[in-house]
């Protein structure tokens, strides 16, 4: 098969050509790390690869598939992981000097789970430091350019498993969302993005950054692909007591079968979205604007009913968030100390004087502002007045999804005010960029299931439609996804 | 909410981090902007309403206890191999107490 072919191959063909002897794993990974030696330099997505482990598991699908014996289900998909998400035996960074030579020494449950099906670890993708970031120019290591047009950001914190779907250096990727951070680079980039269900995705060996936040979800081409990671990595985990033990759908399966059955005009009939009327704002890009309204229409062409809905407390959502998520990681990001893992200060007299130095040195400035925040908004005498009274407004806020969501499936909204902006534009105002993340944040801090799809251009930039859905709703999100993706190819 | 010198040097000792001098004055004034702007929840009226302290939905489906059974830990080897300093299966750190 010619290398272009190979590149182009979606999850469900990948399987269908290994089983069929039309095609061999370590023919795929090499065809990939070709693909990322020749274009990965330009973009920087990979932080490290991991060709050993890559290449052995590559090895035992061609054994599978020469003796006959049934495929897993993404049996040799090349898949990149965000540095912020353990593989044992390889560097995690997590894009920060502090984690510069630290080995994973087990894999993320989400690993287990995708190597048992099959997949093949490419690398480990750069992100902003320890995934707090909304460009990816806070990685440690440098950052990420956007394959869409190389002067631009390709957002974050995931930016590398954004990118490297857009460039073609891994079919699909792991990003984690936070804030945004799996929906906004995927608008950036033109590519889907999946933040599911607080709760449907195991976080164990997820570097925790915000705890009742941070979830990890796929990244990929198309919705399928997105789909398939998704069923693979999702359900209960004893080593993540937030882990739901609701039954997880063969969200691939799924899909399938409704394509299957709708042939008609009208796929969507009977789903109701809801348009959310705060997001037309002001600071949305008039492109960014009329390229949402397009896919909407679009929605409304495949039968879909569009009613206004309200997010009232929409404009509190950012500083909820900087409250809470500092918060939380000011506590998470205390182990690191110079003790048991990572960089340590060589010229500290005391342990005090150590663990100062050592996380001076060893943290960038976005990380110390958000720890300094965080600790600032918990120390005594400020406790009620900022992380109390944020949480209280999470729960307002929590309660106009709810509100919203009774009178519709879903909600639909823009990923982002703007396409990608240029490397260097927003780095000297930490405020300016926060605010950016407002469409995104608030189905973070519902716990809500989210998805970010390719919806056309502004200005030659990639725009993202964001679909917000009820809790473990994911499936419908899905399908959504696929019909607008149908209707524009 | 002004912040001064003083409160980012106060902070940033809880926080375990030391700031070099030139560090100070940005973090200051950031520190600031952020909880200037964070300061119109107080318009928010929240009195009576619950702290929501975490997004776990359908609590019926997401037990927080898992059975108490016995599962082989990551062992004293792998634990110490990312170590800065480690010896006799113990991490080692600069000197603590003082000899007298």
């Amino acid at each position: 098969m010619p290398v272009n072919d190979l590149l182009q191959l979606s999850i469900a063909e990948i399987r269908a050509a290994l089983a069929a002897g039309r095609l061999r794993a370590v023919e795929l990974a090499e065809a990939y790390y070709a693909e990322i030696e020749r274009g990965d330099p330009g973009i920087h997505a990979y932080l490290t690869l991991s060709r050993e482990r890559a290449l052995q598991q590559a090895e035992r699908l061609d054994r599978l598939a020469t003796a006959g014996s049934p495929l897993p289900p993404l049996a040799g998909a090349p898949l990149g992981i965000k540095d912020v998400i353990s593989v044992r035996g390889v560097r995690a960074t997590c894009g920060s000097r502090i984690l510069e030579n630290y080995i994973a020494p087990y894999d993320a449950t989400v690993i287990e789970r995708l190597d048992a099906a099959g997949a093949i670890f490419l690398g480990k993708l750069n992100c902003d430091e320890f995934a707090m970031g909304s460009s990816n120019e806070n990685s440690a290591f440098g950052p990420v350019r956007n394959p869409r047009d190389p002067e631009r950001v390709p957002g974050g914190s995931s930016g590398g498993s954004a990118a490297a779907v857009a460039a073609r250096t891994a079919l699909a990727t792991l990003g984690s969302d936070t804030g945004g951070s799996i929906r906004q680079p995927a608008a950036f980039c033109g590519v889907v993005g999946v933040m599911p269900t607080y709760g449907r995705v195991s976080r164990f060996g997820l570097t925790a950054f915000g705890s009742s936040l941070d979830r990890i979800g796929p990244l990929a081409r198309s919705v399928a692909d997105a789909a398939a990671v998704l069923h693979v990595i999702a359900g209960r985990d004893l080593r993540d007591a937030t882990t739901s033990s609701l039954p997880v759908p063969d969200y691939a399966a799924e899909l399938a079968a409704w394509r299957a059955s709708s042939a008609g005009s009208k796929p969507l009939a009977g789903i109701r979205l809801g348009v959310v009327k705060e997001s037309w704002r002001a600071g949305l890009d008039s492109g960014v604007e009329t390229a949402v309204r397009q896919a909407i229409a679009r929605l409304e062409t495949l039968g879909c009913r569009f009613i206004e809905v309200s997010l009232p407390r929409l404009d509190a959502a950012i500083a909820i968030y900087y409250i809470l998520a500092t918060a939380e990681a000011s506590s998470n990001l205390a182990r690191y100390d110079g003790v048991r893992y990572g960089y340590r200060a060589p010229d500290a007299g005391s342990l005090s004087e150590m663990y100062r130095r050592t996380r001076d040195r060893g943290f960038g400035p976005e990380v110390k502002r958000r720890i300094l925040l965080g600790t600032y908004v918990l120390s005594a005498g400020y406790y009620d007045a900022y992380y109390r009274k944020a949480q209280q407004a999470r729960t307002l806020l929590a309660q106009d999804f709810a509100a919203a969501l009774a009178g519709c499936d879903a909600l639909a909204l823009p990923t982002t005010p703007t396409p990608a902006f240029r490397l260097g534009e927003k780095t000297g105002d930490p405020l300016a960029m926060y605010l950016a993340d407002i469409y995104t944040v608030p189905a973070s801090l519902a716990g809500l299931p989210g998805i970010s799809l390719p919806c056309g251009q502004a200005g030659g930039l990639p725009v993202g439609l964001q679909l917000v859905g009820r809790h473990f709703q994911e499936s419908l999100l899905l399908r959504l996804g696929q019909a607008l993706e149908s209707s524009a190819a | 909410m002004k912040i001064q010198t003083e409160d980012v040097l106060r902070i940033a000792e809880l926080a375990n981090l030391e700031l070099a001098p030139e560090e100070l004055e940005p973090m200051r004034r950031d520190l600031g902007n952020i909880l200037e702007y964070v300061a119109q929840l107080d318009l928010l009226p929240t009195q009576g309403v619950e702290p929501m302290s975490h997004a776990t939905a359908g609590e019926a489906e997401t037990p927080a206890l898992r059975p108490d059974e016995e599962a082989p830990g990551l062992g004293a080897e792998a634990a110490l191999a990312n170590a800065p300093l480690a010896g006799e299966a113990c991490f080692k750190v600069p000197r603590v107490i003082e000899r007298g």
